[in-house]
């Protein structure tokens, strides 16, 4: 069963003067453990594929299901469930919350969980240290560099340790040095079971995960 | 979060302050007239009788209860506690060795006046029943007055002159508040070294066992006067009352005997303290769309990670409520200080005009859980109206969009 499934998914945005196509009859299977890069020029929809994907936005038209479950007119309560457990994002530009520290910012998915038992801080401690961003847990979002907030992006994405992350040019902001750590530690959740769906402009890096889906203006080419 | 707009929360708590200080101002003034304040510690199982109405075949006439009446109605009514009079006189008094004549207030009663209203003696205590019964001329007085009286000097077991009788001072009491408009006086004395009950005119007060007894003393006195009216067939009395506190209250200035319509009166307190929370929180609820606003984004994400609408609006509310309750206490303060600086207009009945006495405002007014729990009470309405539809419409914010914004 494909874990993520997704038919004949259409994104319209509508406003009073113009009508915009952001996604159209878009098909897609993904199965458990699949690394995929989704490419294609700006504007094309591959953000608002992530956030379909991920129970941010509903589709106007199509099916979207997670683990063989239909997400259409999901109760709150169960969509957000969703996306505490089984969604972890990376966002194209971070995301983080301004006023927290890094050690809170990491822990926002655990507060909405209801795993019990669970000691937060600790948690974040461990992922934090995965991301090897242990130094900087009090630091604010304002006070640390582009490739730091992208671990603390990831160790948010990653601590309540989602079936799928949805990570939105991850690589996009930083050196390529940082960057291809960042993508080691993609590599190595994927090599842990979880599945990752990677929007990139990176040929380089595209090459190395296992499919590559092309969009163009909001039409799956490949 | 305070910290993030600390302009804002400050204009808000300030704007919460100074609507909870209008509603506690309105709440408190109701309050003082109507709680059990020392020594009126009875008030809420206490009815009143101030008047009655005389119908002969010429005429109608509404007058005070004389002790006649008293005796041949209410005297041995069965079902309250006890059944008290009190009538009120101003008048000189004077004792030996001091020229000046004082103006006091008198009240004459009888000793069930003193199981009615629980008073702080000083010194000594009230007088006995057996001094009512046999008109004995003891007297309790106020602590100023005698100072006054005596000009420091020991006052109890000593005597005062009034009309004409001298009275010996069994007990000396704190000085009350005008506003125990019942059991103020600074001297009170048994009615009968005055007179004979007979000759006086007095208003009664009944000491219900519980206030659930209410209406059978009600029903008890309508008894009372069809029992005993006709041997009297020239004229029929019929008493103005007795009324609760509250109803006294609803009823003043008005001569009838008509029960006062209470639902009317507690639809209009409601109504005020209503009008009074809503225009407010109308206001608020501008800020908090604003700091809401402010927070579209983090609220996104919040939800993109889990959190259900229903923990968006309780978050929200519950980070206002901390606003709206630093805005309460300061309120709360205010308010005493407006109560005290504002008591002659705003506690002041007609007859307090010509009282001697102060109207101070009891700290047992103000320093009780229920007034701690009308703040609450009263900051959380204004939180769930000022922030309440803001809340709701952040929790069902698109989450794509609004963590764009
Ligand atoms: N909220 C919106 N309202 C209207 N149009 C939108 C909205 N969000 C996105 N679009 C449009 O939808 C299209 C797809 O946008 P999307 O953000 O998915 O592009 P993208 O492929 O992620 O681009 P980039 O590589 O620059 O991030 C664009 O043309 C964009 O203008
Ligand atoms: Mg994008």
């Amino acid at each position: 069963m494909p874990i993520i499934e997704l038919n004949n998914v259409h994104k319209i945005y509508r406003t009073k003067e113009i009508e915009t196509i952001a996604l159209e009859n878009v098909n897609l299977l993904v199965n458990r453990g699949e690394f995929l890069s989704v490419m294609g020029p700006s504007g094309c929809g591959k953000s608002t594929l992530l956030n379909i994907i991920g129970l941010l936005d509903a589709p106007s038209q199509g099916m979207v299901q997670l683990n063989g479950r239909d997400t259409s007119g999901l109760e709150d309560k169960t969509a957000a469930n969703f996306r505490n457990k089984t969604v972890g994002f990376i966002f194209q530009s971070f995301h983080l919350i301004p006023s927290l520290n890094v050690l809170d910012n990491v822990q926002i998915p655990l507060l909405y969980s209801s795993a019990r038992g669970i000691n937060r801080t600790s948690r974040a401690k461990e992922v934090l240290e995965k991301v090897g961003l242990s130094h900087r847990m009090k630091h604010f979002p304002t006070q640390l560099s582009g490739g730091q907030c992208q671990r603390v992006a990831i160790a948010r994405a990653i601590i309540a340790q989602p079936e799928i992350i949805l990570a939105d040019e991850p690589t996009g902001n930083l050196d390529s040095k940082t960057g291809m750590e960042i993508m080691e530690l993609l590599f190595g959740l994927n090599r842990e079971g979880t599945t990752v769906i990677m929007v990139t402009h990176d040929e380089h890096i595209a090459k190395q995960t296992q499919r590559i889906v092309r969009f163009f203006d909001g039409r799956q080419v490949e | 979060m305070l910290k993030e707009d600390k302009v804002i929360s400050i204009i808000s708590i300030f704007g919460t302050a100074l609507a909870i200080t209008m509603i506690m101002v309105v709440i408190l003034s109701q309050r003082i007239k109507t709680t059990n304040i020392a020594p009126e510690i009875n008030r809420e199982r206490t009815m009143y009788i101030k008047w009655l109405k005389e119908e002969t075949s010429s005429s109608t006439n509404i007058i005070p209860v004389s002790g006649s009446e008293y005796k041949q109605f209410l005297q041995d009514l069965k079902t309250p506690e006890c059944v008290s009079l009190q009538s009120r006189q101003q008048a000189m008094v004077s004792v030996e060795n001091n020229p000046e004549n004082i103006k006091a207030d008198v009240m004459e009663t009888d000793s069930n006046f003193w199981i009615i209203n629980r008073f702080s003696f000083q010194e000594g205590k009230p007088f006995s029943k057996e001094d009512f019964q046999s008109g004995f001329p003891h007297a309790v007085i106020s602590k100023s007055l005698a100072q006054r009286l005596f000009n420091g000097n020991p006052a109890l077991g000593k005597e005062f002159s009034y009309k004409e009788r001298n009275y010996k001072i069994c007990g000396i009491v704190n000085d009350i508040s005008t506003l125990c408009d019942n059991a103020y006086a600074q001297i009170w004395l048994p009615c009968t070294a005055v007179e004979k009950i007979e000759d006086g005119e007095f208003s009664i007060t009944i000491l219900a066992k519980n206030k659930k007894d209410f209406s059978e003393i009600k029903k008890e006195v309508r008894e009372r006067e069809i029992r005993n009216n006709p041997e009297i067939d020239t004229k029929k009395i019929s008493f103005i009352g007795p009324y609760s506190r509250k109803e006294l209250l609803v009823k003043e200035g008005n001569m009838n005997n008509d029960d006062p319509n209470m639902k009317k009166d507690t639809i209009k307190h409601y109504l005020i303290i209503a009008i009074l929370l809503l225009i407010p929180a109308v206001n608020l609820s501008g800020f908090s769309l604003f700091k809401i606003i402010s927070r579209t984004s983090e609220i996104g994400i919040r939800k993109a990670f889990g959190a259900t609408q229903k923990s968006i609006l309780l978050q929200v509310l519950y980070e206002n409520l901390l606003t709206s309750l630093i805005g309460g206490i300061i309120g709360l303060i205010t308010s005493y200080w407006v109560a005290i600086a504002l008591k002659d207009r705003l506690f002041t009945f007609n007859i307090y005009d010509h009282f001697m006495g102060e109207n101070t405002i009891p700290v047992s007014a103000f320093l009780s859980p229920w007034v701690f729990f009308y703040v609450f009470l009263v900051c959380l309405a204004m939180n769930l109206l000022s922030s309440g539809i803001p809340a709701w419409k952040a929790s069902r914010l698109n989450i794509a969009d609004s963590i764009k914004q």
